[in-house]
């Protein structure tokens, strides 16, 4: 497979991702604001908010909170194209990679992809959004759904599908990893217990935004506890959001791609994914406490960006020199 | 000269329709109300006495009983189909690029088999006539010492490639693939306007508008025996295998010059179809005389590259330097035969607008046939009393530089204002060879869904063929691009200057 063929498979399972994510906790961040007296909610959920999205929080010259502003930021996240971060921009640069290796992609995805994105810049102008803004994102989350779907199912499983793979858990460990370091910075307590009634509803709207508040209720009893999820969410094999569960599949991708590419130059990015794939694998959640949730999560983080770089070292960005030398 | 009236009902529309035994419609607003018949123009759909023309009969008669909202519902369906796919050209705005989609007319234009039959023999006899000149003119320049082509035309000519003189083309094919523009004279005989031999563009089109038409109209197609030509990339594919001897385990790319080229869908719907890897110039690289591409297993030989960039860009080492699209040295590579283009480099001479007028002669000379296909009556700038009959006659010709394509360099003479004809005038005299001039043509009209109506719009025909080294080694997909000038009575039926569309059916042979 061409090179920037990769990169850009990599990068369309990474923006889809990224829309997904950044739409989740759109919603849900709204949710929790009905029906509270006053409409900025608790100060401390746009906090978080914030910083999961690495923004700052909007306050007005006098340090207040500024409502206005953050719900200016709402609608940029939403539709500004020109915002990096937000769902428009992800769809876009999403269409813009698919477009780039339109070749090798079924028509049923590239149709979606391309639908998608018309359907995002119909809604440009769309001021009501706002009255619907539950459907309205429900809706994009779907969207993400179905290409990833079509991802699944219509596209041969070969090397540019596990490039979408790999961006796709990738990026998915990354938002899992800022979200729930933004969260326990603004919620946690010392003694580990969940103190308030208010307080318990950003819980279980902390796990809604990882689409795990369900299966955490299957899996321990629906009382929430801050040790029970961080169990969860690091190092459950089985939930599709955890960060054990994504850095097996990332593992598996990376073998795969290794395998069908032949290359003896994937050795070093291997080891260091599957060092991470065997700490998460063997760490015991009291190990994870004892380290700090915030230092180890940093890790996990540091890891994921020196495996993007290799990535690119042996796959996509490698010196010709070293080519014809071997 | 005869004129009708294209804004009401004419006595000979009431007529045509009278005779077609639709009496009703005369009181009613039908689809067809619109319609204008003149027989300055042949009609693709009628005979100029009102009746239709065999192979519209069936079309005509559905467009009779559809609903009215029918068409409208149909037409709407296909844009969204195109819309949804993605296949658009993307218009560059100061603010915002928007991507629009290329016009798309309904109504299916209809080739007879037997008229077919003549394009079909034509154009084989045609193009192989130009792959052996080309041939010529790069080794022995037979045809330039008998003089039949001037030695001057080709040495002026702009695409003439000196870097291409003996070197050896694969099979001798030139030009692997060929888009010919035909028009219909009012005589109904098909012309040819001109060849497209570099890197002629259209054919996803062809392709495309069949599958839509396919989808959002299959009961168009009730009763009609129309050839396929979904198999045009297989016949492609197969085309660009015979140029090397690895045949089926050669390495095929299509280079594209990137997203940002209005023919970017045509590349990736073509690489897709065919299997193959769509490449950009900085995917590949020279090493040792060969091609590689840069892949994730590192590099891999490329054997064919099927370039949709042309030959100035290929290259910034032996072309145009500032060139960011192409690869260095890939030249070389080529000339050692160790990587095969299509088409290959330099034959912008076989297609240039002045050396048009000598393929007549061309044909002759290596085949020692009469052309099948008629040419256009072309005046040459350069010949003293043929310029000076198209200086006095500027208003009635259209003048034409011989290097532009895409409807651009172009006057128009009834379309034009004094001011026009005199900066033509005083271009024509400081270069005569860039100019030549040909009658105002009368394309053939065929019926068109424009704003509810149906109505006569002028088009054109592009069929595509594909070569490979004889008359007998070459395919062309029956039928073509169908072009049409949406707007009323334009003449010009380019994309880019309100041109659309067309799905063409060629009818099978038992009808």
């Amino acid at each position: 497979m061409l090179s920037r063929a990769a990169d850009s498979f990599y990068w369309t399972g990474r923006y889809v991702e990224r829309a997904e994510h950044i739409s989740r906790i759109l919603r849900v961040h709204l949710g929790l604001l009905v029906g509270q007296a006053d409409q900025s909610g608790d100060m401390r959920a746009w906090q978080s908010f914030c910083a999961a999205l690495y923004l700052p929080t909007p306050v007005t010259e006098d340090g207040e909170f500024d409502v206005d502003a953050a719900f200016q930021m709402v609608h940029d996240l939403t539709f500004n194209a020109e915002n990096r971060n937000s769902i428009s921009s992800c769809i876009n640069l999403a269409r813009e990679n698919a477009r780039s290796v339109h070749s090798q992609l079924s028509t049923e995805l590239w149709e979606q992809i391309n639908r998608f994105y018309l359907r995002l810049n119909s809604l440009q102008e769309y001021r009501h959004w706002q009255d619907d803004r539950d459907n309205f994102y429900r809706d994009i989350e779907n969207r993400t759904y179905l290409v990833q779907g079509l991802v699944q199912s219509s596209l041969l499983h070969d090397e540019g599908w596990f490039f979408i793979q790999l961006g796709m858990h990738l990026e998915r460990i990354l938002c899992v990893c800022s979200l729930l370091s933004a969260h326990f910075r603004y919620f946690s307590t010392e003694s580990g217990g969940l103190s308030t009634t208010r307080d318990l509803l950003h819980w279980i709207g902390f796990l809604r935004a990882c689409s795990s508040f369900e299966a955490y209720s299957r899996v321990y009893h629906p009382l929430l506890e801050s040790r029970h999820i961080i169990e969860f969410l690091l190092l459950d094999p089985h939930l599709p959001r955890s960060l054990h569960f994504n850095i097996n599949h990332l593992t598996h991708a990376l073998q795969q791609v290794a395998t069908l590419t032949g290359t003896r130059r994937a050795d070093t990015l291997n080891r260091i994914a599957g060092r991470l794939q065997a700490h998460l694998a063997y760490s015991q959640v009291d190990e994870v406490l004892a380290t700090g949730l915030q230092p180890y999560l940093s890790d996990v983080m540091e890891t994921c960006n020196q495996i993007h770089d290799t990535l690119y070292e042996v796959y996509i960005n490698y010196p010709i020199a070293e080519v014809f030398s071997q | 000269m005869r004129s009708s009236s294209q804004s009401q009902l004419t006595d000979e529309q009431i007529l045509f329709f009278n005779t077609l035994g639709y009496a009703e419609i005369q009181n009613e607003p039908t689809l067809l109300r619109d319609y204008a018949l003149d027989v300055d123009y042949f009609d693709e759909m009628f005979q100029p006495d009102g009746k239709p023309r065999a192979p519209y009969q069936k079309l005509l008669q559905s467009l009779l009983e559809l609903p009215v909202n029918e068409l409208t519902q149909r037409q709407q369906a296909a844009d969204l189909t195109f819309l949804h796919r993605g296949i658009t050209f993307t218009v560059y705005g100061e603010k915002e690029t928007i991507e629009r989609i290329f016009p798309y007319d309904i109504l299916p234009r209809i080739i007879g088999a037997s008229e077919w039959d003549t394009i079909k023999r034509g154009l084989r006899q045609r193009i192989h006539a130009l792959n052996l000149f080309l041939r010529d003119v790069y080794h022995d320049e037979q045809i330039l010492q008998d003089g039949v082509v001037p030695y001057d035309l080709i040495y002026s000519c702009q695409h003439y490639r000196r870097e291409m003189r003996g070197v050896q083309v694969a099979k001798d094919v030139y030009t692997t693939i060929v888009g010919t523009d035909l028009v219909r004279l009012p005589s109904g005989a098909f012309a040819v306007l001109e060849d497209n031999l570099r890197v002629p563009s259209g054919v996803s089109y062809m392709l495309a508008n069949r599958e839509v038409m396919t989808q959002v109209f299959p009961g168009m197609f009730e009763g009609y025996g129309i050839q396929p030509v979904s198999h045009y990339s297989q016949a492609l594919l197969e085309q660009l295998q015979a140029l090397t001897p690895k045949g089926p385990d050669s390495t095929i790319v299509l280079l594209t010059p990137g997203v940002f080229n209005s023919a970017y869908f045509e590349h990736t719907f073509l690489a897709r179809k065919m299997g193959i890897e769509l490449v950009e110039g900085a995917d590949l690289l020279i090493h040792d005389g060969f091609v590689y591409m840069r892949t994730t297993g590192g590099l891999q030989q490329v054997d064919v590259i099927y370039r949709r960039i042309d030959d100035e860009f290929i290259d910034p080492l032996n072309f145009r330097p500032d060139s960011i699209l192409g690869i260095p040295g890939l030249f070389n590579a080529y000339r050692a035969g160790n990587v095969t283009l299509a088409n290959a480099i330099g034959t912008g001479i076989a297609d240039d607008k002045a050396l048009y007028a000598f393929v007549p002669a061309i044909i002759n000379y290596y085949l020692g046939e009469e052309p099948i296909l008629q040419n256009v009556e072309t005046y040459l700038c350069t010949r003293d009393d043929e310029r000076a009959f198209v200086l006095e006659n500027l208003h009635k010709l259209v003048v034409k530089a011989v290097g532009e394509s895409g409807g651009y360099g172009m006057l128009i003479g009834p379309y034009s204002t004094e001011q026009e004809r005199e900066r033509f005038r005083k271009k024509i005299l400081a270069n005569p060879r860039n100019f030549i001039a040909q009658p105002t043509l009368h394309l053939s009209r065929a019926p068109s869904f424009i704003e509810g109506q149906v109505v006569a719009r002028h088009v054109d025909l592009r069929p595509f063929i594909l070569y490979g080294g004889s008359a007998e080694e070459t395919t062309i997909v029956p039928g073509g691009l169908t072009r049409v000038a949406l707007r009323e009575g334009s003449l010009v039926v380019n994309s880019s200057q309100g041109g659309g569309s067309k799905d063409t059916w060629v009818l099978d042979h038992s009808q």
